[in-house]
């Protein structure tokens, strides 16, 4: 015991040459991070390891991630170790397949992700990291032991206050952070949101990618895909936009290139998401103090990777005309690295004093 | 004093007397005056800006010009008392019985006449004004009754009064306390030689400084220096250039960048006014005093960092409780 206290010691002390804040956005579909050196990288959530010593030796690598592991994933074991926002392998989800797996896949995801900020061996790692704004405290308790084994000091922060307090609007503002598992809603008013001040959906990027799957199944039963199929073609042409260029798309069937008009499918599966936000919305603004609800209506941030499908503010703002009477969307400028930015921020203004606490 | 009606203003040699002998007579003048300790006044008078007026109206009008100059000085004085000459376009004039004050009042005379008169050159009227310099000798006044020094000091009384935008008399001053010159040209020899061995000393050093020997410059060292010191000034002439263009830019810069801060203040103001926004001291007290958003915001923050710690504390204390009741 004292020998693996005395190594702790000796790793402290060759840590001596400051520290590198980072803030990780841990999500279901993509991991982001922004760092005090300047590093702002991403990754999608996948980690993938080798089915048998040949395709080990075939990719001469032990784990792959991102796109890497979505390109080999025949000759990998996948796992995306994020669900509606958690991991697989902690509280809730515990019982869920293969936990063992999905913990060793978190844990390396987010040693990639400290990796990815390029930390100087001589340098102490604190880490900021956005978890869904209503997880629960097993699953915070989860991401916790698995990025204390990265990370030499880590915290655990609300992703939508994350956003808000990275944009500097900590009063009377509304986020809303659309990502792949959920989508969170939070209230600010000047003080820590509260679980009152939060709501957390499940409407969220996959449940797109889910129900456009449905519609495209239902007016193409010929049409042939899958869920990457899916969210790649999500990705490209996400709208709401009530008029647009008909959205034209090749899919095979029966081995062969056909072009399907995905125009509405697309419409409809997007513009799903709109009326469980904006009643969230209405909740929160609902059992605000009545004096500071316009104000509130008309300070509405939207952030996140879905906050990227075209003309969403637009439709926010019209469903909220029609169910609350007014509003006001604006989407912040970098989707991708809200979350990431706002939990790179809160690291810094973080006294040393906390870190060292939580070491 | 009635022989010395003596005037040869014309300057061509035409008059009675030759230069020569006007000057010959000033100076038994002088002698003459100092014998019987009488006072005497030499005046040296400029027309300012003479060459100028030639150049522009031709030779013909400077010619017209000293010879009005000429008669206005004749008018003004005593005949007796003129004993005068021109010196290329200058006139210098001895005027015997003539005290500092009478020579003055004598002078102001002159200026103001010339004043009035009005050359007209085709479509223009030139007018003219004089530059007057007088020095004094006798009744208390310091010097000797010598010739050559009160033309030397009217000459130079002339100047300052030239240099000092003409139109105007100018008594002689003598320099006061001028230190005494010890053999100048003795010094300037030694000074001369020990700049040249001082400047030696530097080429060497720099030589050496370059990891050389002093090379031989084959009898023309003095060449050498010469055109390194050309070099070094054209080094120098183009690094003042290349200020001169630096700092011209940076004025430029500032002027634009001083333009684009008026404009956005500007709209700051236009933009504070429009949202009732009190720009004045009482923003700046409520900073002060740390009233200000700013201040509110960063103590905001202090507590959310606070309750971000403490939530987290939490969370680190019942992870550690469930790992040690999940180790026993």
């Amino acid at each position: 015991m004292s020998n693996k206290s005395d190594q702790a010691k000796a790793k402290d002390q060759d840590k001596d040459h400051g520290v590198l804040y980072i803030g990780i956005d841990l999500g279901t579909s993509r991991t982001s991070v922004a760092a005090s050196n300047g590093v702002r990288a991403t990754v999608p959530s996948f980690v993938g390891y080798p089915k048998d010593v040949v395709s080990k030796k075939l990719l001469k690598k032990d784990v792959l991630f991102g796109d890497e592991a979505l390109e080999k994933r025949l000759s990998l074991k996948l796992y995306r170790p994020l669900e509606h926002g958690v991991l697989k392998c902690g509280g809730d989800k515990a019982a869920a397949e293969d936990a063992e797996g999905n913990t060793r896949a978190a844990r390396d995801l987010l040693t990639e992700a400290v990796r990815m900020a390029k930390p100087r061996k001589d340098e102490l790692v604190y880490a900021v990291i956005g978890a869904p704004a209503q997880a629960s405290i097993n699953s915070k308790n989860a991401i916790l032991e698995v990025a204390r084994e990265s990370v030499d000091s880590v915290m655990l922060c609300s992703e939508p206050f994350a956003v808000a307090y990275g944009q500097d609007l900590l009063e009377d503002v509304l986020v809303i952070d659309i990502g792949a598992g959920t989508v969170d809603l939070c209230r600010m008013h000047g003080t820590m949101p509260e679980d009152s001040d939060q709501i957390t959906l499940e409407t969220a990027g996959d449940f797109v990618d889910a129900e456009l799957s449905k519609r495209i199944s239902q007016a193409y039963p010929q049409a042939q895909f899958s869920v990457g199929m899916i969210k790649a073609i999500k990705e490209r042409h996400s709208t709401v936009a009530e008029t647009t260029e008909p959205i034209l798309v090749d899919l095979p069937v029966n081995g062969k290139p056909t072009s399907f008009d995905l125009t509405e499918q697309i419409r409809g599966a997007c513009q799903a998401i709109v009326p469980p936000i904006v009643e969230g919305l209405g909740k929160l603004i609902g059992t605000f103090d009545p004096e500071f609800q316009d104000k509130l209506k008309r300070r509405v941030l939207l952030a996140g990777g879905g906050s990227q499908i075209k003309a969403l503010d637009s439709a926010i703002e019209k469903a909220m005309h029609e169910m609350l009477g007014s509003g006001k969307v604006t989407r912040i400028e970098e989707p991708m690295y809200g979350g990431a930015n706002g939990a790179l921020k809160i690291a810094h203004d973080m006294p040393e004093e906390y870190w060292e606490k939580l070491k | 004093m009635a022989e010395f009606p003596i005037v040869d203003f014309s300057g061509d040699g035409g008059g009675l007397f030759s230069g020569e002998e006007i000057r010959r007579l000033m100076g038994v003048e002088c002698t003459r005056a100092e014998r019987y300790g009488y006072p005497v006044a030499a005046m040296m008078i400029a027309v300012d800006r003479l060459e100028q007026l030639g150049d522009l109206y031709g030779t013909e009008s400077r010619d017209t010009i000293l010879d009005e100059v000429s008669t206005a000085l004749e008018r003004n004085t005593r005949e007796s008392d003129l004993l005068g000459f021109r010196i290329g376009s200058h006139f210098f004039a001895l005027f015997p019985h003539t005290a500092r004050k009478a020579a003055l009042g004598l002078a102001r005379r002159l200026i103001g006449d010339t004043g009035k008169l009005t050359f007209d050159e085709g479509s223009a009227s030139v007018s003219v004004t004089l530059s007057i310099g007088l020095a004094f000798r006798g009744a208390g006044e310091a010097g000797r009754y010598d010739l050559d020094e009160l033309r030397s000091e009217v000459t130079t009384a002339v100047l300052q009064a030239i240099s000092a935008g003409g139109d105007r008399a100018v008594a002689y001053t003598p320099p006061k306390d001028v230190p005494q010159v010890p053999d100048l040209k003795g010094n300037l020899d030694e000074l001369g030689k020990s700049l040249e061995t001082l400047l030696a000393q530097k080429v060497a050093a720099i030589f050496e400084s370059m990891g050389q020997s002093l090379p031989d410059f084959g009898g023309h060292r003095k060449e050498v220096l010469a055109l390194a010191v050309e070099k070094m000034e054209l080094a120098h002439e183009q690094m003042r250039r290349e200020h001169a263009e630096r700092v011209d830019l940076l004025e430029r810069r500032l002027a634009k960048v001083s333009q684009s801060l008026e404009l956005t203040e500007g709209e700051l103001r236009r933009a504070l006014l429009a949202k009732g926004v009190d720009p004045g001291v009482a923003s700046i007290y409520r900073t002060v005093q740390g009233l200000s958003d700013v201040e509110h915001d960063l103590e905001l923050k202090r507590e959310m960092m606070a309750a971000i710690f403490e939530a987290n504390l939490e969370l680190r204390t019942q992870l550690s409780e469930r790992t040690g009741r999940g180790s026993h």
